[in-house]
């Protein structure tokens, strides 16, 4: 990883909270939070999205639905103690 | 790290759906990827997700990086199903131990190009700049409180400065203080 001192910080991108979108900016667009598990548990119902940031640092949101390959169909119906 | 990239948010073990990220966003190592922890629990293929990532990272170090998340540790696992699909695939808690061990190395924080600053949770009341980052000795369980604790488990919030998180770990952080963050660096 390269590390640049003299630049400041232009964004913190954090992940850890469940967006419905996929993705939220808070605190004027400074912080973006990024999810990417989409239909969390296989039952939230959320798009999932990345951010993709190009040479110039430009960054773009792209937004994913869940796989359509559901190999969990039998497993889904016990859903396990921790998701309630 | 280097632009460009595409930085990625929790997987929690939908590894069908990191398939699915992958086709679409672009495949290793065409492909730069930043993955901002929470691989395992959840979902029903943690092994394999957080095994798939593994063997990327091995075999493209240069192409993705890989940071930790507050489920990459041995108490949340056990309580979030990673440990349970590692006993019910492997009757055994081998795969668990190693793994988990193996988490306490996952770098904290990753930045790219020293412009966007990338961690799992956000920012910490200990932490200051970036060389206070650097100074934590991470090779640990995630611990209970402190800057290591704060990096995986706070959220931003629209309250000023930092507050209790209703987590019960991390904190919550406001304008103020990421604002400070961004002066000093």
């Amino acid at each position: 990883m390269k590390f640049n001192h003299s630049n400041g910080l232009k964004k913190i991108t954090r992940a850890h909270q469940l967006m419905n979108e996929g993705f939220q900016h808070t605190h004027d667009n400074h912080v973006t939070t990024i999810f990417s598990a989409p239909n969390y548990c296989y039952r939230c119902g959320n798009l999932a999205a990345i951010i993709e940031v190009d040479e110039n640092m430009k960054c773009t949101h792209m937004q994913f639905d869940p796989s359509p390959r559901r190999g969990e169909a039998n497993l889904a119906k016990k859903t396990p103690d921790y998701f309630l | 790290m280097r632009a460009p990239v595409n930085i990625c948010g929790d997987v929690h073990g939908q590894f069908y759906d990191l398939m699915e990220l992958f086709k679409i966003a672009g495949n290793i190592p065409y492909t730069n990827y930043l993955f901002l922890g929470d691989y395992v629990d959840r979902g029903y293929y943690s092994v394999e997700t957080v095994c798939l990532l593994l063997c990327l990272k091995i075999r493209f170090k240069e192409r993705l990086v890989i940071i930790r998340g507050n489920h990459e540790s041995r108490s949340i696992t056990q309580n979030y199903g990673f440990y349970d699909e590692c006993m019910r695939k492997y009757e055994n808690n081998n795969v668990w131990k190693m793994l988990t061990e193996l988490f306490d190395f996952l770098p904290l924080t990753a930045v790219v190009e020293g412009q966007i600053f990338g961690t799992h949770g956000g920012l910490s009341p200990n932490i200051k700049t970036l060389d206070d980052i650097r100074k934590l000795d991470r090779f640990q369980e995630v611990p209970s409180e402190g800057a290591i604790c704060d990096l995986l488990w706070s959220d931003p919030d629209e309250r000023f400065g930092f507050q209790i998180s209703p987590r019960g770990a991390g904190w919550t952080f406001g304008q103020v203080k990421f604002c400070q963050f961004r002066i000093i660096q």
